[in-house]
């Protein structure tokens, strides 16, 4: 019981310290923002709320197959999220690169593909997890400076509307949109 | 005779088309040290990784895809994607190495051949395996072991275009590599004196299904069965 108000009063102070590393142009697409879990936090809600599922499942990988210590830190997951604020409302939408992912061609003649990712839209309401949506969405590798310089601005971007209670999804790669992550999904 | 002029002219316009160049180019990379790994290397490896049984069943033809895919380099960049002795993309060296593309690109050989593995098991559950493992040919090719890695190495999801298609030109990467193709360049790359330790026994035809894990754990699907024995039968 004390560990959930903890957790929900902990919750609370984070969001606004995501929600404003984020550039949110009302009504325009935004920038989904790249995230690593290698240090664990009590205090991310991606960490806490969207994600703690796939961040022990990639834990467990890491120590029982790969046969590696974490040193106390977390496996290498990664996610990509957005946050809006609607009233009292945070609606967090995030994907995430686990072993659920397809990611693709592995060859020598391949390029730089989007993965398809477990997505999940959770919508919070006074520190209160209302409800929590499941659904596949696009995640693009983080840029780096040994990418192609055509792939160093990869990424996915979301948009949401309050009025329809949708966020719309799309993903570039190269420099181009990708026709197959460009999706649109509903919040209620 | 070159003026002064002439020779800048011809410099600065080498620097442009230069910087040109490399802005959409992908510049193939190394992490650690170039290795050349035989064909036989490799099929080691993998015979000492966790692939599934009834895969290293044809495990000659995976080290040929090795050399297919790195020439044998463990830390091969192709400068995109894909780093590796088998090529791993970059999202599944993190899935599956727990690294990033230049920590893989240094491991030893059976490291990188073990998560290789571990994504070629996990790929083998999908529907789009599942589906090439329920026919004896496609497209006029036998799907054997070595066509069932390489859809797996070139993406579930491309490899059910394939199958969607019907044909292996249903998926070709950029450099027009099908899924077909691959397969058997794996096999051509084989070491030749290479010996398949067990009896090809992948998922090649009606009733040919994988036995490592028991039939119980790993049943072909209910539509390709071609006889039907109810419990009272038995």
């Amino acid at each position: 019981m004390r560990f959930k108000f903890t957790v929900a009063i902990i919750v609370l102070l984070a969001i606004p310290a995501i929600a404003a590393a984020q550039n949110q142009a009302a009504g325009g697409w935004q920038a989904m923002s790249y995230f690593s879990f290698e240090i664990p936090s009590t205090t991310d809600p991606l960490q806490t709320l969207v994600w703690p599922d796939v961040i022990r499942e990639a834990n467990a990988y890491v120590t029982t197959e790969l046969k590696r210590s974490l040193g106390g830190k977390n496996a290498l997951v990664t996610a990509l999220a957005s946050t809006y604020r609607d009233g009292s409302r945070t609606i967090i939408v995030s994907t995430a690169l686990s072993r659920a992912c397809d990611s693709g061609a592995n060859d020598k003649g391949a390029e730089i593909e989007p993965s398809t990712c477990p997505l999940r839209i959770v919508t919070i309401e006074n520190g209160k997890v209302m409800s929590i949506k499941s659904d596949t969405g696009c995640y693009t590798d983080h840029a780096d400076p040994d990418l192609p310089a055509k792939n160093r601005n990869d990424n996915s971007y979301t948009r949401y509307d309050p009025a329809a209670g949708t966020i719309s999804f799309r993903t570039t790669i190269g420099g181009h949109d990708v026709p197959s992550c460009a999706r649109v999904y509903s919040v209620k | 005779m070159r003026t002064p002029l002439s020779s800048l002219v011809v410099f600065v316009g080498l620097c442009v088309g230069s910087l040109w160049f490399s802005e959409g180019q992908a510049v193939a990379g190394q992490y650690c040290e170039r290795t050349n790994y035989s064909a036989q290397d490799i099929t080691d490896a993998v015979r000492n990784s966790s692939l599934r049984d009834d895969l290293k069943g044809t495990s000659c033809s995976l080290g040929g895809l090795g050399r297919f895919e790195s020439g044998g380099n463990k830390g091969n960049y192709n400068g995109s994607c894909c780093t590796g002795i088998f090529q791993l993309n970059n999202a599944n060296v993190q899935k599956y190495a727990g690294t990033d593309r230049a920590g893989y690109g240094c491991m030893s050989l059976q490291d990188q051949v073990d998560a290789w593995a571990k994504l070629t098991n996990d790929g083998y559950n999908s529907p789009a395996v599942r589906q090439l493992a329920s026919m004896s040919t496609f497209d006029g090719q036998k799907v054997d072991a070595s066509f069932i890695a390489a859809c797996i190495q070139l993406g579930t999801g491309n490899c059910q275009k394939m199958l969607n298609s019907g044909k292996c030109s249903g998926f070709a990467d950029i450099n027009g590599t099908t899924i077909c193709k691959m397969a058997n360049n794996a096999r051509a790359m084989a070491d030749p004196n290479c010996q398949d330790g067990q009896a090809v026994c992948g998922p090649s035809g009606p009733g040919d299904f994988p036995t490592s894990t028991g039939i119980a754990a790993n049943p072909p699907a209910a539509s390709s069965a071609s006889i039907i024995v109810s419990p009272t039968d038995v």
